[in-house]
């Protein structure tokens, strides 16, 4: 119990993060994490459509690629796809740092399943409505704009802010390969403070904080798009 | 300075394939330690997830918040700080695990907190009045379980279970990062070694989508199953 | 591998960061000795050199560009604090520049600029540094591809033990029960399994985690080169650097080949330094706590 109350509470555990230098710190890593998950998610969401159009290709050649892809970067861990990058990229010279590399590994990652989400917000559009909007007389790209696209933006918003809560745990294994993000400073503060559980528990709470409220405010959006919110996209990916 | 990133071996590269035959032990063990690892953390993430989706549902609010409180913290932080947490922050309190029960601990933890929101939607899926039309038909307890509530409830949960285990299977990869000789570590190890990172890699590859491609089918075609039902 | 601030508020004797910070301050200004470097071989500082050398491109440019490492505590590291580079590498930098500028190696005539070691070769060849010190070891590859200056620092493998820790070096822990902590992957590695063949290993990503675990005892030493050890125990007081040297890693000015010249010149300095005391007292600043100081390697 003794114990428990030395290496838990103790002040001087604690001590480290009454200091403003520790919180630069980490906000610098914070800083990282999150310009790691904004360059992903912008570089996935662009791939991720293009892959979307590529899967719903009447060219066989082209949906087979885009499938290959999709299945294959699904089925693999998220750290072997930030190894593999961090191998790869060096070796080819491509002038990344560790950072770049890491959202390069995260984009690769997130555009499948972006790819997926939006294949299903489009397929989740029951055909009736595609049908009457063509017998009254709209070509394909006006349905697609003024009857499939609006609903289906709408219904992929909680599975695309559910992958960003993903992906913001995953920048976290940007720390493996030497990026300084929270998670790498969390370790760093307890190498010299010997504080572990302390800093990964303040790290922790970080990360919480980002993301419960993100998905709150999924849940709002669910509530405001209201009716039968059917959450359509894979849920296959934590 | 990433291994395999190093280059210029003098010589000719062996023949492709031949770095993969030579630790082809070592890599399949890795596999086998990664199944394990799998196994018994989805063993108890399914007690886990059990447990706290039904507290999440009882009509006792502090049990109700013990639930939230578990489900919301696990799911929204990193399984990586969860794991270092398990390996490297208890041995501040005098509990110093080895690499394979930190690892497959955490990894149980943080899946359960998703299991039990299958298991909580899986349960409030079946609607009230379902239980009481039954009941007002004169089933029994038992019967009602069985041909209404159970049927219902697999249907619900299994498909999202799936997609859980496959994230399960994949999420293994983090024990490599306290070294437990997984798949994923000796596959490092190996490419390190041999700079045949193409080969090394592609097999981890392969092993990976071995376990999980098949059963993202099964899910998939469960999904499709139920989603026509819906509609 | 980056580092954390010192803390203000923390009652610790003053880091040797901070100390480092206000020396290098000192020898930038006041204490310069241009007419020291003087001699047969070295260019006299403030002469003018050949129209056509290296040198004179850099002093008709006005300042030194040097490639570094900005995350390698004690010899190329970034003071979050002080907000400048400093170390064992910026120094020799300085002496350069001293020569170069007679005497002069403020802000104004050297200008270093963050590399990593994927970047140390092409930042030469491309020409947007003059020099790299960057912690770079001579290897005949990259030979190919640059000149060396002659080595200015011998790093090698050696051990990072708890202080209590009884061994004395790696031949010491090569015992089944014995357990030592490394990179996976890198050549520490591949050498600990040729100098401790028995041991056990624990291999992590990086070396953070291998200081926390010898910490916690889950490793009895952490081994690999020297430069990062340092690093280490500079972060933890409760550990120390022990056995001699069983790799060799000469670390190497880099050099563009292009740099008619500039590869004499710099050696010149080296010379200097080595004999003129300089060298010693670098090293005395950087890496004096954790061992005597060594003769300059040749």
């Amino acid at each position: 119990m003794d114990l428990l109350y030395q290496q838990l509470l103790a002040p001087k555990k604690w001590s480290a993060f009454l200091d403003l230098g520790i919180w630069r710190f980490l906000w610098a890593g914070l800083s990282v994490t999150l310009q790691i998950a904004a360059a992903s998610i912008v570089l996935s969401l662009i791939l991720g459509l293009l892959l979307a159009v590529m899967r719903s290709s009447r060219l066989p050649v082209i949906s087979w690629i885009a499938v290959v892809y999709i299945e294959v970067v699904r089925a693999l861990p998220v750290l072997f796809m930030i190894f593999f990058t961090w191998v790869v990229a060096s070796r080819a010279g491509l002038g990344l740092n560790l950072v770049g590399q890491a959202s390069l590994a995260l984009t690769i990652y997130t555009a499948a399943i972006n790819a997926e989400i939006i294949r299903a917000g489009i397929a989740s559009i029951e055909r009736g409505q595609v049908e009457a909007s063509r017998s009254l007389g709209m070509t394909y790209t006006q349905t697609m704009r003024y009857v499939v696209l609006p609903q289906a933006l709408r219904r992929m918003v909680p599975a695309q802010v559910s992958q960003i809560i993903t992906l913001i745990k995953d920048t976290s294994l940007a720390a493996v390969i030497g990026v300084g993000d929270l998670t790498r400073r969390a370790q760093i503060i307890y190498q010299s403070e010997f504080n572990p559980i302390q800093s990964l528990f303040v790290v922790a709470l970080i990360y919480f904080a980002i993301n419960y409220s993100l998905s709150l405010l999924t849940r709002r959006w669910e509530l405001a798009i209201g009716g039968t919110v059917q959450a359509v996209g894979p849920s296959r990916d934590h | 300075m990433p291994p395999g990133a190093a280059t210029a071996v003098p010589g000719a590269p062996p023949p492709f394939g031949t770095a993969l035959a030579n630790n082809l032990p070592l890599l399949l063990s890795g596999l086998v330690t990664t199944v394990s690892l799998s196994a018994l953390a989805l063993i108890l993430a399914l007690a886990l997830g059990l447990v706290f989706g039904v507290l999440r549902i009882t009509p006792l609010a502090p049990l109700r918040a013990l639930g939230t409180v578990y489900v919301e913290f696990f799911r929204n932080t990193p399984l990586l700080v969860q794991t270092f947490f398990a390996y490297f922050g208890l041995p501040a309190v005098g509990v110093k695990l080895p690499g394979f029960t930190a690892a497959f601990l955490a990894l149980g933890i943080y899946t359960g907190s998703f299991v039990a929101e299958v298991v909580r939607a899986g349960i409030l899926s079946i609607g009230r009045g379902q239980l009481e039309a039954a009941r007002a038909l004169g089933l029994s307890y038992a019967q009602m379980m069985r041909h209404v509530v159970v049927p219902q409830a697999v249907a619900t949960t299994v498909p999202p279970l799936g997609n859980l285990v496959i994230a399960l299977v994949k999420n293994s990869s983090l024990a490599s990062t306290i070294a437990v000789a997984d798949l994923m570590y000796n596959g490092e190890i190996v490419n390190s070694r041999t700079f045949a990172t193409y080969e090394i890699f592609g097999f981890v590859a392969l092993c990976y989508l071995v376990l999980t491609l098949p059963m993202g089918g099964l899910v998939g075609a469960l999904e499709h199953r139920l989603t026509r039902y819906r509609r | 591998m980056m580092h954390l601030p010192r803390r203000a508020a923390f009652a610790r004797p003053v880091s040797v960061l901070l100390a480092a910070a206000l020396v290098a301050c000192g020898t930038a200004g006041g204490n310069a000795a241009p007419s020291g470097l003087a001699s047969a071989t070295a260019r006299p500082a403030g002469t003018s050199f050949p129209a056509t050398s290296y040198m004179a491109k850099i002093v008709q440019r006005g300042k030194l560009i040097a490639g570094v490492k900005q995350d390698v505590l004690l010899f190329g590291y970034l003071n979050p604090r002080t907000n400048q580079i400093e170390g064992f590498d910026i120094d020799v930098v300085k002496e350069i520049a001293k020569a170069l500028f007679n005497g002069d190696a403020s802000a104004s005539r050297v200008e270093f600029k963050p590399v990593t070691s994927a970047q140390r070769i092409p930042a030469l060849q491309e020409g947007s540094v003059d020099i790299v010190a960057a912690t770079m070891t001579i290897t005949d590859e990259r030979k190919q591809q640059i000149d060396f200056s002659d080595v200015y620092y011998s790093a090698g493998q050696r051990l990072l033990v708890k202080k209590d820790s009884t061994a004395t070096k790696i031949q010491d822990l090569d015992k089944a029960d014995k357990t030592i902590c490394a990179a996976k992957g890198s050549t520490s590695e591949q050498n600990i399994t040729k100098f401790a063949p028995t041991a056990q290993k624990l291999l992590f990503d990086g070396y953070a985690e291998c200081l926390t675990a010898l910490q916690q005892g889950r490793t009895d030493a952490i081994s690999t080169d020297d430069v990062i050890l340092a690093g280490l125990a500079e972060q933890d007081p409760n550990t120390k650097l022990v056995g001699d040297k069983f790799t060799d890693e000469p670390y190497g000015l880099g050099i563009a080949k292009t740099s008619t010249g500039f590869t004499e010149f710099v050696n010149g300095v080296l010379r200097q330094i080595k004999t003129n005391g300089r060298w010693k007292a670098t090293y005395q600043q950087w890496l004096g706590k954790f061992g005597p100081v060594p003769e300059p390697p040749k």
